[in-house]
Protein backbone atom coordinates (compact mmCIF):
# COMPACT_ATOMS: atom_id res chain seq x y z
CA UNK A 1 0.00 0.00 0.00
CA UNK A 2 1.71 3.19 -1.17
CA UNK A 3 -1.09 5.77 -1.01
CA UNK A 4 -4.41 5.86 0.79
CA UNK A 5 -7.50 8.04 0.62
CA UNK A 6 -8.35 9.26 4.14
CA UNK A 7 -12.04 9.61 3.21
CA UNK A 8 -12.96 6.20 1.80
CA UNK A 9 -9.70 4.26 2.54
CA UNK A 10 -9.22 3.35 -1.11
CA UNK A 11 -5.60 2.46 -1.74
CA UNK A 12 -5.71 1.30 -5.37
CA UNK A 13 -7.39 3.71 -7.80
CA UNK A 14 -6.34 7.36 -8.11
CA UNK A 15 -6.36 10.25 -10.58
CA UNK A 16 -3.69 12.80 -11.49
CA UNK A 17 -3.17 15.54 -14.10
CA UNK A 18 -0.25 14.78 -16.40
CA UNK A 19 1.10 16.54 -19.49
CA UNK A 20 0.85 14.46 -22.65
CA UNK A 21 3.33 15.49 -25.35
CA UNK A 22 1.82 15.42 -28.85
CA UNK A 23 3.44 15.91 -32.24
CA UNK A 24 1.81 18.21 -34.79
CA UNK A 25 2.37 17.94 -38.54
CA UNK A 26 0.73 20.27 -41.02
CA UNK A 27 -0.05 18.52 -44.29
CA UNK A 28 -2.11 20.02 -47.08
CA UNK A 29 -3.47 22.72 -44.80
CA UNK A 30 -4.78 20.25 -42.21
CA UNK A 31 -3.25 19.43 -38.82
CA UNK A 32 -2.27 15.86 -38.00
CA UNK A 33 -1.85 15.14 -34.29
CA UNK A 34 0.01 11.99 -33.30
CA UNK A 35 2.46 10.56 -30.80
CA UNK A 36 5.99 11.88 -31.04
CA UNK A 37 8.45 9.25 -32.20
CA UNK A 38 12.22 9.29 -31.99
CA UNK A 39 13.46 6.64 -34.47
CA UNK A 40 11.60 3.52 -33.25
CA UNK A 41 10.91 4.78 -29.73
CA UNK A 42 7.56 6.30 -28.73
CA UNK A 43 8.64 9.50 -26.99
CA UNK A 44 5.11 10.57 -26.01
CA UNK A 45 4.29 7.31 -24.21
CA UNK A 46 7.59 7.16 -22.39
CA UNK A 47 7.50 10.73 -21.12
CA UNK A 48 3.87 10.30 -20.06
CA UNK A 49 4.62 7.19 -18.01
CA UNK A 50 7.71 8.77 -16.47
CA UNK A 51 5.79 11.93 -15.56
CA UNK A 52 3.09 9.89 -13.83
CA UNK A 53 5.67 7.83 -11.94
CA UNK A 54 7.47 11.03 -10.92
CA UNK A 55 4.26 12.48 -9.50
CA UNK A 56 3.46 9.34 -7.51
CA UNK A 57 7.04 8.98 -6.21
CA UNK A 58 7.18 12.66 -5.29
CA UNK A 59 3.96 12.43 -3.25
CA UNK A 60 5.24 9.33 -1.47
CA UNK A 61 8.68 10.81 -0.68
CA UNK A 62 7.60 14.33 0.22
CA UNK A 63 4.96 13.13 2.71
CA UNK A 64 3.13 16.21 4.04
CA UNK A 65 4.94 18.61 1.67
CA UNK A 66 2.57 17.50 -1.11
CA UNK A 67 -0.41 18.66 0.99
CA UNK A 68 -1.92 22.10 1.17
CA UNK A 69 -4.34 23.52 3.75
CA UNK A 70 -7.83 24.29 2.45
CA UNK A 71 -9.20 26.95 4.81
CA UNK A 72 -12.75 26.65 3.44
CA UNK A 73 -12.99 22.91 4.03
CA UNK A 74 -10.59 23.02 7.01
CA UNK A 75 -8.67 19.99 5.80
CA UNK A 76 -5.34 19.18 4.22
CA UNK A 77 -5.57 18.32 0.52
CA UNK A 78 -3.18 16.66 -1.88
CA UNK A 79 -2.15 19.03 -4.67
CA UNK A 80 -1.32 16.30 -7.20
CA UNK A 81 -3.39 13.13 -6.67
CA UNK A 82 -7.11 12.63 -6.13
CA UNK A 83 -9.00 9.51 -5.07
CA UNK A 84 -10.76 7.92 -8.04
CA UNK A 85 -13.43 6.31 -5.88
CA UNK A 86 -14.85 9.26 -3.97
CA UNK A 87 -13.11 12.24 -5.60
CA UNK A 88 -11.50 13.34 -2.35
CA UNK A 89 -8.14 15.13 -2.33
CA UNK A 90 -7.23 13.75 1.10
CA UNK A 91 -4.72 11.32 -0.35
CA UNK A 92 -1.63 10.63 1.73
CA UNK A 93 0.88 7.91 2.42
CA UNK A 94 -0.27 5.33 5.03
CA UNK A 95 0.28 6.38 8.68
CA UNK A 96 0.91 9.94 7.60
CA UNK A 97 1.45 12.26 10.58
CA UNK A 98 -1.27 14.65 9.58
CA UNK A 99 -2.20 17.36 12.09
CA UNK A 100 -5.92 17.55 12.84
CA UNK A 101 -6.11 21.22 12.08
CA UNK A 102 -3.98 24.05 10.89
CA UNK A 103 -2.82 26.52 13.52
CA UNK A 104 -1.21 29.83 12.72
CA UNK A 105 2.02 30.89 14.46
CA UNK A 106 0.20 33.69 16.27
CA UNK A 107 -2.40 31.30 17.71
CA UNK A 108 0.25 28.83 18.79
CA UNK A 109 2.27 31.55 20.60
CA UNK A 110 -0.84 32.77 22.37
CA UNK A 111 -1.78 29.25 23.42
CA UNK A 112 1.67 28.50 24.86
CA UNK A 113 2.20 31.88 26.53
CA UNK A 114 1.57 30.57 30.09
CA UNK A 115 3.98 27.71 29.65
CA UNK A 116 6.69 30.13 28.43
CA UNK A 117 6.14 32.42 31.40
CA UNK A 118 6.60 29.49 33.78
CA UNK A 119 9.94 28.67 32.15
CA UNK A 120 11.07 32.30 32.48
CA UNK A 121 10.10 32.41 36.16
CA UNK A 122 12.12 29.25 36.82
CA UNK A 123 15.19 30.87 35.27
CA UNK A 124 14.82 34.52 36.35
CA UNK A 125 12.49 34.29 39.35
CA UNK A 126 10.32 37.38 39.68
CA UNK A 127 12.99 39.74 38.32
CA UNK A 128 12.25 41.69 35.19
CA UNK A 129 14.48 40.95 32.19
CA UNK A 130 17.56 43.19 31.86
CA UNK A 131 17.62 44.70 28.39
CA UNK A 132 20.71 46.82 28.80
CA UNK A 133 23.47 47.13 31.41
CA UNK A 134 26.06 49.95 31.52
CA UNK A 135 29.67 48.81 31.22
CA UNK B 1 -2.22 26.78 -41.57
CA UNK B 2 1.58 26.99 -41.49
CA UNK B 3 4.06 26.43 -38.71
CA UNK B 4 7.67 27.58 -39.16
CA UNK B 5 10.62 27.27 -36.84
CA UNK B 6 12.61 30.52 -36.89
CA UNK B 7 15.79 28.80 -35.68
CA UNK B 8 16.27 25.85 -38.02
CA UNK B 9 13.74 26.62 -40.75
CA UNK B 10 11.67 23.48 -40.12
CA UNK B 11 8.37 24.00 -41.86
CA UNK B 12 5.13 22.15 -40.96
CA UNK B 13 6.96 18.98 -40.03
CA UNK B 14 7.26 17.80 -36.43
CA UNK B 15 6.35 20.24 -33.69
CA UNK B 16 5.78 19.19 -30.09
CA UNK B 17 2.90 20.48 -27.97
CA UNK B 18 2.06 19.39 -24.41
CA UNK B 19 -1.61 18.85 -23.60
CA UNK B 20 -2.88 18.31 -20.05
CA UNK B 21 -4.79 15.07 -19.44
CA UNK B 22 -6.49 13.63 -16.36
CA UNK B 23 -5.20 10.12 -15.81
CA UNK B 24 -6.97 7.39 -13.87
CA UNK B 25 -4.43 4.85 -12.69
CA UNK B 26 -4.12 1.83 -10.45
CA UNK B 27 -1.31 1.04 -8.01
CA UNK B 28 -0.75 -2.72 -7.85
CA UNK B 29 0.38 -4.66 -4.80
CA UNK B 30 3.93 -4.81 -6.13
CA UNK B 31 3.98 -1.02 -6.59
CA UNK B 32 3.56 -0.99 -10.39
CA UNK B 33 1.39 1.72 -11.86
CA UNK B 34 -1.20 0.70 -14.45
CA UNK B 35 -2.92 3.41 -16.52
CA UNK B 36 -6.68 2.83 -16.86
CA UNK B 37 -8.05 5.89 -18.61
CA UNK B 38 -7.07 9.24 -20.14
CA UNK B 39 -9.37 12.27 -20.21
CA UNK B 40 -8.05 15.26 -22.16
CA UNK B 41 -8.35 18.52 -20.23
CA UNK B 42 -7.33 20.77 -23.14
CA UNK B 43 -8.20 20.82 -26.80
CA UNK B 44 -5.72 21.61 -29.52
CA UNK B 45 -8.23 23.78 -31.40
CA UNK B 46 -8.81 26.01 -28.38
CA UNK B 47 -5.10 26.33 -27.77
CA UNK B 48 -4.50 27.46 -31.34
CA UNK B 49 -7.34 29.97 -31.43
CA UNK B 50 -6.55 31.38 -27.97
CA UNK B 51 -3.01 32.02 -29.09
CA UNK B 52 -1.67 30.07 -26.10
CA UNK B 53 0.05 27.57 -28.37
CA UNK B 54 2.89 29.97 -29.23
CA UNK B 55 4.12 29.88 -25.66
CA UNK B 56 4.18 26.09 -25.44
CA UNK B 57 4.92 24.69 -28.90
CA UNK B 58 8.51 23.67 -29.71
CA UNK B 59 10.36 22.42 -32.75
CA UNK B 60 11.11 18.68 -32.71
CA UNK B 61 14.26 19.08 -34.83
CA UNK B 62 16.14 21.72 -32.84
CA UNK B 63 14.06 22.10 -29.66
CA UNK B 64 13.59 25.84 -30.14
CA UNK B 65 10.40 27.54 -28.96
CA UNK B 66 10.80 30.37 -31.47
CA UNK B 67 8.00 29.14 -33.69
CA UNK B 68 5.85 31.21 -36.02
CA UNK B 69 2.26 30.09 -36.64
CA UNK B 70 0.18 31.41 -39.52
CA UNK B 71 -3.46 30.45 -39.25
CA UNK B 72 -4.54 31.58 -42.69
CA UNK B 73 -1.58 31.99 -45.04
CA UNK B 74 -3.85 32.96 -47.91
CA UNK B 75 -5.14 36.03 -46.07
CA UNK B 76 -1.77 37.76 -46.32
CA UNK B 77 -1.31 37.12 -50.05
CA UNK B 78 -4.82 38.38 -50.88
CA UNK B 79 -4.30 41.61 -48.91
CA UNK B 80 -0.92 42.14 -50.61
CA UNK B 81 -2.59 41.65 -53.99
CA UNK B 82 -5.27 44.25 -53.26
CA UNK B 83 -2.67 46.72 -51.96
CA UNK B 84 -0.65 46.28 -55.14
CA UNK B 85 -3.70 46.88 -57.31
CA UNK B 86 -4.51 50.03 -55.37
CA UNK B 87 -0.95 51.35 -55.85
CA UNK B 88 -1.04 50.56 -59.56
CA UNK B 89 -4.34 52.39 -59.85
CA UNK B 90 -2.79 55.49 -58.27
Amino acid sequence: MKLICNSCFNYTFFEADVEHLREIIVEGGSIIVSDAHCEDWNFSDTTFRHSLEDIVNYVIKSDTDALTWNSAKKTYENKYIVCSGCGSSQVTIPYCKLPYSYQSLEDELRENQNEYQQIRRKRNGNKLPVLWKPK
Amino acid sequence: MEINCQSCGNQNNGFLLPLWSKTTFKINHDGDIKILHLTPLESLEEKITDNKIKREISCKECGSDDVDITLNEFEESSSKGSERQALEGL
